[in-house]
């Protein structure tokens, strides 16, 4: 299934085909793949049939439904009522939860159709998919190399055709990055765009949640109905939301596209670095301007980020820690034992220095509509690799992926992921666009007229 | 600012059993030793970042459009 949600909903509401009928072929795609991508952890039959069968009541008596019969999968860390969210984890694989996460309620209510929970990395803490207790979530592209996480299963599922939508959470790349590695788009909204609750934390003053699909205009309908603001959710923004399909199609003549060459360009695969080139040339064609700007404090900010997802993963976890630290997988143990050593005071400092870097950084976002950086300095790796090659040298692959999404975790500005190449051995070449916050509608916005003009993310992969 | 000194594994422990009442495992230990002493190598550069008297720490969404 490579229709687009908007071709799926529209065939839907015109009753050309019955959202029963669309579901049965995305569940059936999704056993299909399960055993070699195990791209979900619990893929929800019976719901999918009893919401199908109800959307197509409610398309019978009238109703527009902006995501007529979609079928969406999430992350499994939202939160659906009478099923557990394992959040890739043993620790919380027994636990139903009673109510359902805010976003993919209004994915359900715009006429979605939940076909299951998707494979993630333990606990949303890393960044390659890998999982110890469901199986290691592989990349359509090639099964011996990651997908990106740590929303992996959103990332495999799309790219495999099963579902048109999928949600994700991104707290330092969880959405850009398997976006990247699996030749999708992926949006992580402003902080605050999109409703956490429902969810499971790993960071509350960091995690994002946004929608993972194949176009930007997909993105962009999803994201119309995901945004607002949710009682549930105190740090959820009262802006009104903008109408971002509608927002699509206006020019980029004169926009003020930033690069900055330190950090984000000065070390990258030959080949990405070649491709991130291309994709600038096209928006240039399309009348876009270069600017170049410098974006201070980066590395200060990769620490301050350190500084504050340890402690509030940990905080979260401690009590399942203080009862069940053995059933958490060796990797992430580690992790949420050690921010319980980090003091207050580090972490406050580290809050104060976010403040100033937000500040830094509007002076910056002020002179440009968007920052084009590769999404990732290289395409997706073996797994079990350990270092980036990269023309400065070896770098550990944590830092080679996370330098180039991170930031704008801890600063809250939106990014946009988007395909902009293959190497030349066929796998995907991402790009990000970073905006203003609450400019979500400028980057779909470009990234719809680059989509318009290339068709990197129309490929997919050969699956068999 | 002074770089720190390198955690050892038994002063985790001994912290944790002491702070937690939580006995680690050696293997949970050199773990954690290992991880505190790549962070606090990671950190050192946003711990020295001169952080004028007026910025309060910035929690939630409000540091970034003005709102309460």
């Amino acid at each position: 299934m490579t229709s687009t949600c908007l071709e799926i909903a529209a065939s839907v509401q015109t009753r050309n085909r019955s959202a029963r009928e669309v579901a049965a072929e995305a569940l059936a795609r999704a056993d299909r793949f399960q055993e070699r991508y195990r791209a979900f952890i619990k893929i929800t039959r019976e719901l999918a049939r009893d919401q199908a069968l109800k959307v197509d009541e409610r398309i019978q008596r009238g109703e527009k439904l902006p995501l007529a019969g979609v079928p969406f999968a999430v992350k499994d860390l939202f939160h659906v009522a009478g099923l557990p969210s394992t959040y890739g984890s043993k620790v919380f694989a027994d636990i139903v939860q009673p109510v359902t996460a805010t976003a993919v309620q209004r994915l359900i209510d715009a006429g979605a159709v939940l076909i299951g929970k998707l494979n993630l990395h333990e606990c949303a803490f890393g960044f390659t998919g890998e999982n110890p207790h469901f199986g290691d979530c592989r990349n359509p592209w090639d099964p011996e190399r990651i997908p990106g996480g740590s929303s992996s299963g959103s990332g495999v599922a799309l790219a495999l055709g099963i579902c048109p939508l999928t949600l994700g959470s991104d707290t330092g790349g969880s959405i850009r990055l398997p976006a990247a590695l699996c030749n999708v788009t992926g949006l992580k909204p402003t902080y605050g765009r999109v409703s956490r609750n429902g969810g499971f934390p790993l960071s509350w003053t960091m995690d994002h949640v946004g929608p993972m699909t194949r176009t930007a205009a997909d993105a962009a309908l999803a994201l119309r109905i995901l945004a607002g603001h949710d009682r549930a959710d105190e740090s959820s923004s009262r802006r009104a939301v903008p109408d971002y399909p509608a927002e699509l199609t206006a020019r980029i003549r004169g926009m003020k596209i930033g690069v900055m060459h330190q950090w984000f360009l000065e070390s990258l695969d030959p080949e990405v670095a070649a491709a991130v080139t291309q994709a600038l040339g096209q928006l240039k064609s399309l009348g876009a301007v270069q600017v170049e700007v410098h974006l201070p404090f980066l590395e200060e900010a990769m620490g301050a980020h350190r500084a504050i997802i340890f402690p509030e993963a940990s905080a979260f976890h401690q009590p399942y820690l203080e009862t069940s630290a053995a059933l958490y997988g060796d990797e992430i143990r580690p992790l949420l034992l050690g921010g319980q050593f980090l003091s207050a005071v580090n972490y406050l400092q580290a809050l104060r220095v976010r403040r100033m870097i937000r500040r830094e950084w509007a002076k910056v976002f002020d002179g440009i509509d968007a920052l084009l950086t590769p999404t990732s300095p290289i395409a997706t790796p073996k797994f079990g690799t350990q270092t980036a090659s990269l023309p400065t040298g070896e770098k550990p692959l944590v830092r080679a992926f996370l330098d180039l999404t991170l930031p704008f975790n801890l600063s809250g500005h939106p990014a946009l992921a988007i395909p902009c190449g293959v190497t030349k051995s066929g796998l995907p070449i991402g790009m990000q666009l970073v905006g203003k916050p609450w400019s979500e509608g400028t980057l779909l916005r470009i990234a719809h007229q680059y989509q318009q003009e290339t068709d990197w993310h129309n490929r997919v992969p050969a699956t068999g | 600012m002074p770089d720190p000194l390198p955690l050892k594994p038994s002063f985790i422990s001994d912290l944790s059993n002491q702070v937690w009442g939580r006995s680690l495992s050696e293997q949970d230990a050199a773990a954690v030793a290992g991880l505190l002493n790549g962070l606090n190598a990671d950190m050192q550069a946003f711990r020295k970042v001169p952080i004028a008297d007026g910025d309060e720490p910035a929690t939630t969404y409000s540091a970034v459009e003005g709102e309460p």
